[in-house]
């Protein structure tokens, strides 16, 4: 069976803000088929989730943290990170690409848009086309 | 603790054959800590495997479970019924619970999802050395308990070798001299005297190297 339409998942610290506010207005602006959750801590995320999200027909997946030296645990971000680059391997392994996951520190003292952001990630995504797993 | 990585995933897919029906169990223990074989471990294997076979075109049943102690006979009952359904189990756990399942299921496929390294010790977060050789004859109050026999390339009993620079070992840059070690622990203890001892050649034929070896306690079998 094969998609038609791109699904993408973007979870993100619940610390940041700009997300938090997104996360909770459930993302009107945003087109269909994109996911939001919030994460206590991006530190939260593991490789195996992220691979899952595969398993289960997701074609991208965005993780947001918060810029270094600013997270609330300290190094959650760092953590994450690394969790994102060892999934990634694992995605190099199967056979799908690695930039289907992006890690993304958001600076909020930037005034960094994080729709935008979310946005060009999606428009990534359609650009790379659907995965050809079933997510059965 | 037992230090294990993950096998390839293609390797583990041709070991797997034609099985279409696949029982993954992770080990709580060993496996856990140093990150191959615990519970995210064998999630995140699950997923590799649905994903690798659902590119290729194939349907898979993938289920999971985690024993807290794979080479414990009295854990491994936990997934009889699991163990059944199975067409192949697919362990991670090291060699030794890949066999106690074997042993404990004769009629069940086991393949082993890892590769079993050596007992290290957690140095830092995400970084496992090795630190002993299991070599059955522990000789670690002479050295200060550092292991020349595991942790010195060339094993000697009567150190130094003299190829050590600042520290390391003339082998790698990054390898520890392991007499080094001895010697700041021994200097740090006040027991430098324990130098001028003549340490005897190694008893090999207590290792692994004369034959698998059984201990057996009489006072605690049943």
């Amino acid at each position: 069976m094969s998609k038609d339409k791109i699904r993408i998942v973007v979870r993100g610290c619940h610390n940041q803000a700009p997300f938090l506010t997104l996360a909770k207005k459930n993302a009107p602006d945003l087109p269909p088929g994109i996911e939001l959750a919030l994460l206590p801590c991006s530190g939260k995320i593991e490789s195996h989730q992220i691979l899952k999200f595969f398993e289960q027909g997701v074609d991208g997946a965005l993780i947001i943290a918060c810029p270094e030296g600013a997270c609330r645990f300290v190094e959650g971000n760092l953590r994450a990170v690394k969790r994102v680059a060892y999934a990634q391997e694992w995605m190099e392994e199967l056979d799908l690409e690695p930039d289907r996951v992006k890690f993304h520190m958001l600076d909020s003292q930037a005034s960094e848009d994080i729709n935008e952001i979310i946005n060009t990630f999606y428009s990534a995504m359609c650009e790379l086309g659907p995965t050809d797993l079933t997510g059965l | 603790m037992i230090v294990a990585e993950k096998k390839p995933l293609a390797e583990i897919k041709a070991s797997l054959g034609s099985a279409r029906r696949i029982l993954l169990i992770g080990c709580n223990t060993c496996v856990a800590e140093c990150a191959a074989g615990g519970p995210k471990e064998t999630a995140l294997m699950a997923s590799a495997l649905r994903i690798a076979y659902d590119k290729a075109g194939e349907k898979i049943e993938v289920r999971e479970a985690s024993l807290d102690r794979q080479c414990v006979h009295e854990f491994l009952a936990e997934v009889g019924e699991e163990v059944n359904w199975t067409e192949a189990v697919l362990s991670l756990a090291c060699g030794a619970g890949v066999q106690a399942l074997a042993r404990f299921y004769p009629q069940s496929v086991i393949i082993p999802a890892l590769n079993t390294q050596f007992i290290g010790t957690t140095v830092e977060a995400g970084v496992w050395a090795e630190d002993c050789s299991g070599c059955g004859n522990c000789k670690l109050a002479y050295f200060a308990a550092v292991c020349p026999l595991t942790r010195c390339a060339k094993k000697l009993l009567n150190g130094p070798c003299g190829g050590s620079n600042n520290g390391k070992c003339e082998v790698s840059p990054d390898l520890d001299c392991a007499w080094q070690m001895i010697y700041d622990r021994l200097t740090a203890l006040n027991q430098l005297d324990r130098l001028k001892e003549f340490v005897p050649p190694n008893d090999w034929s207590t290792s692994h190297s004369g034959r698998p070896r059984v201990i057996i306690r009489e006072d605690r079998r049943v």
